[in-house]
């Protein structure tokens, strides 16, 4: 089996491309599905646009890794963060999907995506940390 | 990891925007400052042409639901042409534009445009 991958990254926007493009190649070496692969990159790209968006206070320079792992039936992915506590799963309401297009607000879809594309998420708080873990299935 | 973005006005008041690339966080900027300068004109329709565009995020369906936003006042049409398939699936998911409005060929899209217009004009008149 393929070792598993590890990126850190800045908690800045244009390092997402950066992230998206190394997941890319292992998986692809892995033989992981390209479908797959987008649903896990666009789930990342999601987190990681709304931590670095709203999760620091500082200003300053934080580090966000993530690790990425193939097993034969699954695709993880770990992500750890020292932004403030926030769950994905618990705090964020999903949007109004049947809202006319007027009350249709223009954010709330990214973590909407999160859920939707994963087939499992969990969150724990661990050591000052956001610890979320996100699994793909790639076998029905 | 960019996009492309052109545009041509097809027929009177409609107007075809080709994305070739990512529409994500990094290059929706790009894409809304494009449509700014279409929306200088009196745009009646626009027609995202979406056959190169590789990579779609929550950041890029903002640019297409504010298209949608701007064209309401008017009575004008969003239509998407040629997705690929992981492209309307999270277009899909977000439940964002009715089925109505997305089409394989140009030349269906534009029939849907043409009797949206007709409509409108039925109306005013």
């Amino acid at each position: 089996m393929t070792e598993r991958l590890e990126v850190i990254i800045a908690n800045r926007l244009d390092e997402i491309p950066r992230l998206a493009e190394a997941i890319e190649a292992y998986c692809e070496t892995a033989n992981v599905s390209l479908k797959a692969i987008y649903n896990l990159n666009l789930a990342l790209d999601e987190l990681i646009t709304n931590l670095v968006s709203y999760g620091y206070d500082d200003g300053g320079r934080h580090d966000i890794v993530v690790r990425v792992n193939v097993t034969d039936d699954r695709l993880t992915a770990e992500m750890i963060d020292d932004g403030k506590p926030f769950d994905p799963l618990q705090d964020a309401p999903n949007p109004p999907l049947d809202a006319s297009l007027d009350e249709r607000p223009i954010g709330g879809l990214g973590l909407y995506f999160v859920r939707t594309l994963m087939d499992d998420v969990r969150y724990s708080r661990e050591d000052s940390r956001n610890r979320l873990v996100l699994t793909k299935r790639l076998k029905d | 990891m960019s996009i492309d973005v052109t545009y041509r006005e097809r027929q009177p008041g409609l107007f075809e925007l080709t994305l070739a690339g990512r529409l994500d966080t990094d290059t929706y900027a790009q894409v809304e400052a494009t449509l700014d300068g279409i929306f200088a004109n009196a745009v009646r329709g626009i027609q995202f042409d979406m056959r190169d565009l590789t990579y779609l995020s929550s950041m890029g369906l903002r640019v297409l639901i504010k298209t949608m936003k701007r064209l309401r006042p008017v009575r004008g049409t969003v239509t998407l042409t040629h997705l690929q398939p992981q492209i309307h699936k999270v277009i899909e998911i977000a439940s964002v534009l009715p089925k109505e409005n997305i089409f394989s060929s140009v030349e269906e899209a534009d029939a849907y445009f043409d009797a949206m217009q007709s409509k409108v004009l039925g109306q005013d008149g």
